[in-house]
This record gives structure tokens, sequence and C-alpha cells, in this order.
């Protein structure tokens, strides 16, 4: 019992399910392919599901899509206008990829998608892309405006927008580790304390009573996990908002 | 019963909440613990009426009170500035001050990280060993406490200066 | 012991600086902290003053951080 030692990490391993090699570049299906498609499959049939019978008077599922849908609505007219309701397509798939993504990682034996940084870097770099390419094909040039701020003195002005460019470069980084850190963090407290539990029931009679206490924590853990999956689910799309309203609106 | 009851629900602004109005309210339909007499005055009929009057006016103040909670979020929504990021949930409670410091040192240490590999990129591209690293560590150090100023609604957002921000169209 | 080993070790060293920083930052929050119990009104209006402290304090911990990674990639 105590040879099979918890490995915390393992649940974030990615092994292919189908191999797939084209020209030296490892395409294989993996574990992580499936739930993401795992992931687009139930957000679709979950929307599709609960407004397939459109009544006027909605039903559970139904205002539970509605409420999403109303959610990320008003989040994105909130921070970037009526303008900015034309990426709502965009910021509701995101939310609703995030949210289904970290929601679906806190099933036993489920592989989070969300908890490895290259994906939530893709995403990242998704919405910082489309602000980039969106500024510049609305503002042309005049999007660089959005690195030089008003009254700042000229001898100081190179110095600024230097900080100003990097901190703009920081914020994909910042958006991706923020929800990687959060879901990697989380699993590995709550696949610890569940490795205490079984340590623990090892020992014996008192280690069986003593091991009430991590199981009552992984409980909680749980519960807070729920909490951090819709959170960070509503902090991705509402800095997505934002920072579409920098595209929007550069240098006001 | 209703009828008595209607004109003030269907009252709108602020002279709802006037006392007077509120013991009109208390009056009207003041059926808990008073004892029989005032059932007697409102509802001659009996108990059992006077129950179902009750439950039919709760959910007439229900509906009315959701309507007028959607007016006010409607008209909220309107006229509310633009939140800053972070500011509306600093002081929430436990978890989303959690959330807030997991916000702001990522802020920093995105904006550092950012600034280290921008110096170490121009190091290796320029050859300008270690100067790139420095400058760029330094930098970096800049805009990650310019991230979290941001981050926290001191400083104002991109581009916009010490201007005011502009009303959304 | 070679170049090599003496770098890391360098770089280990050069990081005990960090800890400093740490220190200090722990300082100022809960100075900030106390003084915001003693007078929570007070509070939101010396956030900025608190942010500007820990920049100050941190950025002798990321010269710190600079030796370390100079000593490493420099």
């Amino acid at each position: 019992m105590a040879a099979d030692k918890v490995d915390p990490i393992h649940q974030f391993q990615i092994h292919p399910i189908i191999p797939i090699h084209i020209g030296g570049y490892d395409l294989s299906f993996t574990n992580s392919a499936l739930f993401m498609l795992a992931t687009v499959a139930v957000a679709a049939a979950f929307l599709y599901l609960s407004t397939s019978s459109r009544s006027l008077v909605p039903g559970r599922l139904q205002s539970v899509s509605e409420m999403a849908y109303e959610f990320v609505g008003n989040m994105l007219r909130d921070a970037a206008g009526t303008q900015g309701m034309k990426f709502f397509p965009f910021v509701f798939s995101l939310f609703m990829f995030v949210l289904v993504a970290n929601l679906l990682g806190l099933f036993p034996y489920f592989f989070t998608v969300t908890s490895h940084i290259i994906v939530t870097f893709g995403l990242a770099a998704l919405v910082i892309g489309t602000v980039v390419v969106y500024g510049f094909m609305k503002h042309g040039l005049g999007f660089l405006k959005l690195f030089v701020p008003h009254g700042v003195p000229v001898y100081l002005l190179p110095l600024v927008v230097l900080i100003e460019v990097i901190s703009f470069v920081s914020r994909p980084v910042s958006l991706s580790v923020r929800l990687f850190a959060n879901m990697l963090a989380g699993h590995i407290t709550l696949k610890v304390f569940s490795g205490f539990v079984v340590s623990l029931s090892a020992l014996g009679a008192v280690g069986v009573a003593g091991s009430v206490l991590p199981l009552a924590m992984a409980v909680a853990l749980t519960a807070l996990e729920l909490l951090v999956a819709f959170l960070q689910a509503y902090v991705f799309a509402v800095l997505t908002c934002m920072y579409l309203n920098d595209a929007l609106h550069p240098g006001h | 019963m209703s009828s008595k009851v209607r004109p003030w629900l269907d009252g709108r602004g602020p002279s709802n909440y006037v006392a007077g109005d509120f013991k009109k309210r208390t009056d009207g339909d003041g059926l808990t613990g008073q004892g029989g007499c005032v059932a007697d005055k409102n509802g001659p009929d009996g108990t059992g009426k006077t129950g179902r009057g009750k439950q039919h006016e709760a959910d007439i103040r229900d509906d009315d009170l959701e309507r007028r909670r959607r007016d006010l979020e409607a008209s909220l929504a309107t006229r509310r500035p633009d939140r800053l990021e972070g500011k509306d949930d600093a002081k929430t409670g436990s978890v989303a001050g959690y959330g807030q410091a997991l916000k702001l040192s990522s802020e920093f240490i995105a904006g550092i990280v950012v600034g280290a590999a921008l110096g170490w990129f121009i190091d290796r591209v320029a050859g300008t060993s270690p100067w790139g690293l420095i400058v760029g560590l330094l930098l970096g150090f800049g805009a990650g406490v310019l991230n979290v100023l941001r981050s926290a609604g001191l400083v104002s957002e991109f581009g916009t200066g010490d201007k005011p921000r502009d009303p959304k169209e | 012991m070679d170049a090599e080993a003496a770098k890391y070790i360098g770089a280990g060293i050069a990081c005990l600086g960090m800890g400093g920083a740490g220190v200090g930052l722990g300082n100022i929050f809960g100075s900030y902290l106390a003084g915001a119990l003693r007078n929570p009104s007070a509070a939101d209006g010396q956030f900025g003053r608190l942010i500007f402290g820990f920049a100050v304090t941190e950025a002798l911990g990321i010269f710190s951080l600079l030796i370390a990674l100079l000593a490493l990639f420099g």
C-alpha cells in the first residue's frame, strides 16, 4: 500500500491515444486533445439542447444558457461599449470553453485542459492577436497611440513608451499564467490532500480515524475549486473584453 | 382587496418609501398576527379567502419587485461608469482577496519576466550581453509596477493619460 | 570545483538578497494592515503609498535577481 506513492503531478501527463507522425512532427491525438474535443462537444451540446425548445418562459436549462449569454453580453457591453458586441461570439466561445474545461477537469480521472500553460497561452495569444490585428485594421498606425500616454514630457517619452510596450506584451503572459497557475495549484492541492487520506488510512485504525481531517479538507477544497473554476473563466473573459476595448478605442 | 393594494404597488419613485405609504401598506394587508378584527375588516368572507388573497398579493408584489429591480438594473447599466479592473471586488471576502492578490502578483511577475526575456533576446540577437538583460529587467520591473497600479485602478488605462475617459458610444 | 559550479553557487548566493526584499515586503504589508485595522477609513487613501513602498523595496530584490541572472546567463 505504501509502495504506490501518490504522485500529484501524474494527472497532468499527456500521453498519446492515437499516435500520428507526419514528417518528423508528433501530431498524435492525445488525452489533452480528447478533452478539448469533449469540452467543445459538451459546451455546444448543452447550449444547443437547452435552447432548442425556445420557450418564451425558459425552463431551468434554458435559463442557465440565457444567463450565460446575458452575463457575457453585459460584461462585454460594460467594458467595450456597444461597438464591442461584434466580438461577442469570440468572447462567449472563449468564456464557455474555459468554463467547461475547468469544470470538466474537476471530475475525478479527467484531464484538465487549462492546467497546461501552452493551452492557456494559446488562448491568450488568440486574444492579443485579435486585439493587435483588429486595432491596426481599424486605426492603422493610430493604434500605436495606445503606447503614448498624454501629458508626458518629451524627454521621458522613450522610456515611458518602452515600459508601456513591455506592459502590453506582458498582458497575454499574465492572462495565461493566471489561469494556468490557478488550475495547476488547485488540482495539485486536491491531489495532495486526497493522497493524505490514502496514506493515513494505511496506518491502521488510528490512521483511518485521523484521515477524516484531510478528507474534510479535500471536500472543502473541491468546493473552492468549483468557485475558482468559474472565477477564472470570468476573469479571463473580463480581461479579454478590456483588451478588446483597447483595440476599439485606442488613445481616446 | 387587491384593488386597495394596487395603487401602492404601481406607484413609482421614492414616494413609495415614505412613512405614510408604508403605513397604508401595513393596513392594507395587515393579516398576520393582528387578530380577527383586521381580518374581518378586510375580508369578511372568512380566513380561507383572506389566505388566498394574501398569496395572490404576494405574487403581485414579487412580480412588481422583479420588474422594478430590472428597471433599476437597466438604468444603472446605462449610467454606470466603466469599472476599473479589480476595483469592484476588492473587499468582498477572503476568496476575492485571494484572487486579487494572485492577480496583482501575476501581473507584476509577468512584467518582469517579459522584460527580462525581451532583454535576453535582444542580447542574443545583437550580442550586447549583458546590457540588454540589465536594461530589460529594469524596464520590466517598471512595467510590472505599472501593471499592478493599473490593475488596482490607481493609474489610468492604456493610452488615456491624464485625460478623463470618453463616455462610451 | 570547476567554473560552472561556481557560477551556479554564485547565482544561488545572489538570490539570498531576494529574501531581504521578502522581509521588507512583509514588513510593509504588515504595517499597512495594522494601520488599516486601526483606521479603516484612511486605508484606501494610503493604497497608493503602499504600492510605492512595495515598488521601492521590490526594486532592491530585483537587483539581486538581476545579479543572479547575470551570473547564470550574462
